[in-house]
C-alpha cells in the first residue's frame, strides 16, 4: 500500500491570514488557519482530513494546489516525470505543469460547472488550456473520460442544467481526470448529493483508484463517509493535526480525546445502538486566539494542568501513527465497535 | 398509548406551474403522538419538507394543499382541521407558533439581521401571549438559558450574525418554543452544523420534549439521526410515504424495496475501511418526469412489469403499526391472478 516515495509529502505548511484593523490596515493579529501541518500520501493511497468547520481542512487543500499561497512550509510533489517539487516556493509560471497532475473535485456540482459549455467543453478545458491535441483527439478523449465516469457518451452535447446533481458529480470527475493527474484534491464531493447517489460515486471513486493508481486527499466533515474512502485519517483542530492514524486503528482505537469526541457524536444508523455520546461542551477555539497549551483543553474533559500551559506536539503513536496528546498514553479512549 | 395529538390523513400538495403540476405531496399519512418523535424520512424532493409545511399551511404559492386532512387536538380538547382553515385566519396563526413550533433547516436565512434575537424573542412571544415588553424580556432570556445559550442576559441584545451556527439554530429552537406549543416540527435542524454541534443540538431537542411531553416531527435525510431519535418513522420517496412503523422495525425489518435499499446504501463509522457501498441504480427522476405506477419501480430490484409500473400500490398493513405500500404485499391481487 505504502510506496517507498510518497506523491504528496506537506512539511511544516502554516497559512496566516493577517487581521488588518484602523485606517492605515495596520496587521494586529493572525488567523492561523493552518498551523504547522505535516503529513503525507503514497501513491494509491487515500488520506483524509477531518475536523469541524474552520479547522483548516479546506485551507490545507488549497495551499496544496496553490489556491492560496503558504506562509510558511514546503508542500513536496512527486510529478510522473520523478523529479519532486515543492509546490510551495515554485514561481508561478512553472505551476501549470505542476498543475496537470493535481486535480481538484469540488463540493457543489451545481456551482461548478458552467451551466454555457457542454460537457464536452468542459470535460475537454483542461486539455484544451494545456494545448494537448486537436479537436478530434479531444472529442476521442472525452468519450473515453465518459466511459471511464459510466456515463453515456450521448450527452457529450448537453449543457449541465440537464443532468442530476450525482451525473454532475460524474461530470466533474471526468473533468479532473482528463490530463491523468497523480492527485486528486476532493473537497466534501459526495456531502451535496442524496443518500442513494452518494453511494454511486464513493464506489466510482474507490473503482478509479484501483484502476488508475490515484492518490485522493479526501477533505471531508462526514466521519461515515471517510471511513468507507480511507485508508489513513488525519484529525485537524484549529489548524494543527493531533492524530493521524490508518482507518481501522483510528476508529477503533482513537489515542486523541478529541477523535474519540468526534466519533461519538456520530450517528449510527441503528436504532439498537443508541450509545450514551459524549457531548463537547463549548464551541471551536478561534484560530485568531488559540488558547494557550494544547488548543483543545477548554472542551477536553480529561485536560490537567499540563494541558493549559505546554503545547503537545505529534509523537509516535506506535505503527506509523501519530497523536498530540500528553495523556495518550494512560487514557482508554472509546472507538466504533464494529 | 394515547390519542394522537395530530392526524395526517391522504395529505396531497400540489405545485401548479406552467409546466404542469408537481405532486410534491401525494397522499401523506400519519400520527403524532404527544411525547413521541415521528421521524421522516427521504432524499431531496420526496416531498418531506412540502409536508411540514403544509401542516403549517405555509406552502408557498403556487403550492396548495389540495385534499386530505390535518386533524390536531387542540389545548382545549376540541379538534380542528388544519387544511380546512383559511391559511391566513386567526384560528390558523394562533396554531402557528402557539400550538405547532417550526424549527427552520437554515437559521442563517430565517433569522432578521436587522433585529436583536431578544427582540424576535419578545414579539414571538407577545404575538401568543399577553405579555409587558419586560416580562417579555425576561422569559426571552429565560427561554435563551434553556436551550443552553451561555450569558443569555448578554446574548439577548446580540444580532443573529454574532452568533455560531450552533447558537443560531438554538435561538431558533428558543423562537419555535416561546409561545410554549406542544408540538414541534424540525426541518433538518442539524444539517447545516457539525456533528459535535448536531449531537448538542439533538440532546437538547430530546431534553425539552422529556420536560414538556412535546410531539415532535423530526425531518431530515440522515438515517443516522432517525435511529437516534425517533419512535415511529415515515419513509417517503416522490411524495408518498412508502414505509411507516417503529424504528426499530424500520431498521431491522424493513420490507418496502426502497427502505430496504436505503438503508443498504448509506456508509457507516461501522463499515470495513475502503468496502464498496451497495447501491441504487438511477437517480430521483425529475419532478415533472415523475413515472408512473409506483414511483419507485424504475430503481426497483423487485420490479414486476406489468405490474408496477402500471398501478399505483395502495397501502398494505403489516402489523398494527407497519405499513407499506407496494404491491409485494397485496395480497389480495396475488392470489386472484
Amino acid at each position: 500500500m505504502t510506496a517507498a516515495t510518497p506523491v504528496l509529502s506537506v512539511e511544516g505548511l502554516r497559512k496566516y491570514f493577517p487581521i488588518r484593523r484602523g485606517v492605515l490596515r495596520r496587521v494586529v493579529g493572525h488567523v492561523k488557519a493552518v498551523d504547522d501541518v505535516s503529513f503525507s500520501i503514497a501513491r494509491g493511497e487515500t488520506l483524509s482530513l477531518v475536523g469541524e468547520s474552520g479547522c483548516g481542512k479546506t485551507t490545507t487543500s488549497r495551499c496544496i494546489l496553490r489556491a492560496v499561497q503558504p506562509s510558511a512550509g514546503s508542500i513536496r510533489f512527486l510529478a510522473a516525470e520523478g523529479r519532486p517539487v515543492d509546490v510551495a516556493s515554485l514561481p508561478r509560471a512553472e505551476l501549470r505543469p505542476v498543475r496537470r497532475q493535481m486535480q481538484m473535485i469540488f463540493q457543489d456540482p451545481y456551482s461548478s460547472l458552467n451551466p454555457r459549455m457542454t460537457i464536452s467543453d468542459i470535460i475537454g478545458e483542461p486539455l484544451l488550456v494545456n494545448g494537448m491535441g486537436d479537436l478530434e483527439s479531444r472529442r476521442k478523449r472525452v468519450a473515453e473520460l465518459l466511459d471511464v465516469v459510466q456515463l453515456p457518451r450521448a450527452y457529450m452535447n448537453r449543457f449541465p442544467h440537464a443532468f442530476s446533481g450525482g451525473q454532475r458529480q460524474r461530470i466533474g470527475i471526468a473533468r479532473a481526470l482528463a490530463l491523468n493527474p497523480a492527485l486528486i484534491v476532493a473537497d466534501e464531493p459526495v456531502s451535496a448529493l442524496d443518500v442513494s447517489v452518494q453511494a454511486q460515486i464513493i464506489n466510482l471513486m474507490l473503482e478509479l483508484q484501483q484502476r488508475l493508481g490515484l492518490s485522493y486527499l479526501f477533505v471531508a466533515h462526514d466521519l461515515s463517509v471517510v471511513k468507507h474512502v480511507s485508508h489513513r485519517v488525519a484529525v485537524m483542530y484549529v489548524g494543527r493535526i493531533v492524530e493521524v492514524a490508518d482507518t481501522r486503528t483510528i476508529f477503533a482505537k482513537p489515542r486523541h480525546p478529541y477523535t474519540e469526541a468526534l466519533l461519538s457524536a456520530v450517528p449510527v444508523p441503528d436504532p439498537r445502538k443508541r450509545a450514551s455520546r459524549i457531548v463537547l461542551e463549548g464551541e471551536v477555539a478561534d484560530p485568531s486566539n488559540v488558547p494557550a497549551g494544547c488548543a483543545f483543553h477548554p472542551r477536553c474533559p480529561y485536560a490537567t494542568d499540563r494541558c493549559r500551559s505546554e503545547r503537545p506536539e505529534l509523537r509516535d503513536a506506535g505503527g506509523g501513527n501519530l497523536v498530540a496528546c500528553h495523556r495518550a498514553d494512560e487514557l482508554a479512549l472509546r472507538g466504533v465497535a464494529a | 398509548m394515547a390519542d394522537p395529538i395530530l392526524s395526517v390523513r391522504g395529505l396531497e400538495t400540489f405545485f401548479h406551474g406552467d409546466e404542469g403540476i408537481v405532486r410534491a405531496v401525494d397522499g401523506a399519512s400519519f400520527d403524532l403522538y404527544p411525547g413521541r418523535t415521528l421521524g421522516i424520512v427521504g432524499e431531496s424532493g420526496c416531498g418531506k419538507s412540502v409536508t411540514a409545511r403544509s401542516i403549517l399551511r405555509i406552502v408557498e404559492r403556487p403550492g396548495r394543499v389540495e385534499s386530505g386532512s390535518i386533524m390536531l387536538r387542540r389545548a382545549d380538547g376540541s379538534a380542528v382541521d388544519l387544511a380546512q382553515l383559511d391559511a391566513r385566519s386567526k384560528d390558523m396563526r394562533d396554531i402557528r407558533g402557539g400550538e405547532i413550533g417550526y424549527v427552520f433547516q437554515e437559521p442563517m436565512s430565517s433569522l432578521s439581521a436587522y433585529h436583536t434575537i431578544g427582540n424576535q424573542l419578545i414579539e414571538a412571544i407577545r404575538l401568543h401571549r399577553r405579555m409587558s415588553k419586560q416580562d417579555a424580556r425576561a422569559r426571552a432570556v429565560e427561554l435563551l438559558r434553556m436551550v443552553g445559550i451561555p450569558r443569555p442576559e448578554q446574548r439577548v441584545d446580540s444580532y443573529s450574525f454574532e452568533l455560531s451556527g450552533g447558537l443560531r439554530q438554538r435561538v431558533m429552537i428558543a423562537l419555535a418554543l416561546a409561545a410554549e406549543p406542544r408540538i414541534l416540527i424540525a426541518d433538518e435542524p442539524t444539517t447545516a452544523l457539525d456533528v459535535t454541534t448536531q449531537a448538542q443540538i439533538l440532546d437538547l431537542i430530546r431534553r425539552i420534549q422529556r420536560e414538556r411531553n412535546l410531539a415532535v416531527v423530526l425531518i431530515t435525510h440522515d438515517m443516522g439521526v432517525i435511529a437516534e431519535m425517533a419512535d415511529a418513522v415515515a419513509v417517503m420517496y416522490l411524495g408518498k410515504v412508502v414505509e411507516a412503523g417503529p424504528v426499530d422495525t424500520i431498521f431491522h425489518a424493513p420490507k418496502h424495496p426502497y427502505t430496504q435499499s436505503l438503508l443498504r446504501s448509506i456508509p457507516s463509522v461501522l463499515a470495513e475501511p475502503l468496502s464498496r457501498l451497495a447501491t441504487i441504480t438511477g437517480s430521483i427522476p425529475h419532478p415533472f418526469a415523475r413515472p408512473a405506477g409506483c414511483p419507485f419501480h424504475p430503481r426497483c430490484p423487485s420490479f414486476v412489469p406489468g405490474t408496477c409500473d402500471v398501478g399505483s400500490p395502495e397501502v398494505v398493513r403489516l402489523a398494527p403499526d407497519h405499513e407499506a405500500r407496494c404491491f409485494l404485499f397485496d395480497q389480495p391481487r396475488e392470489t386472484a391472478r
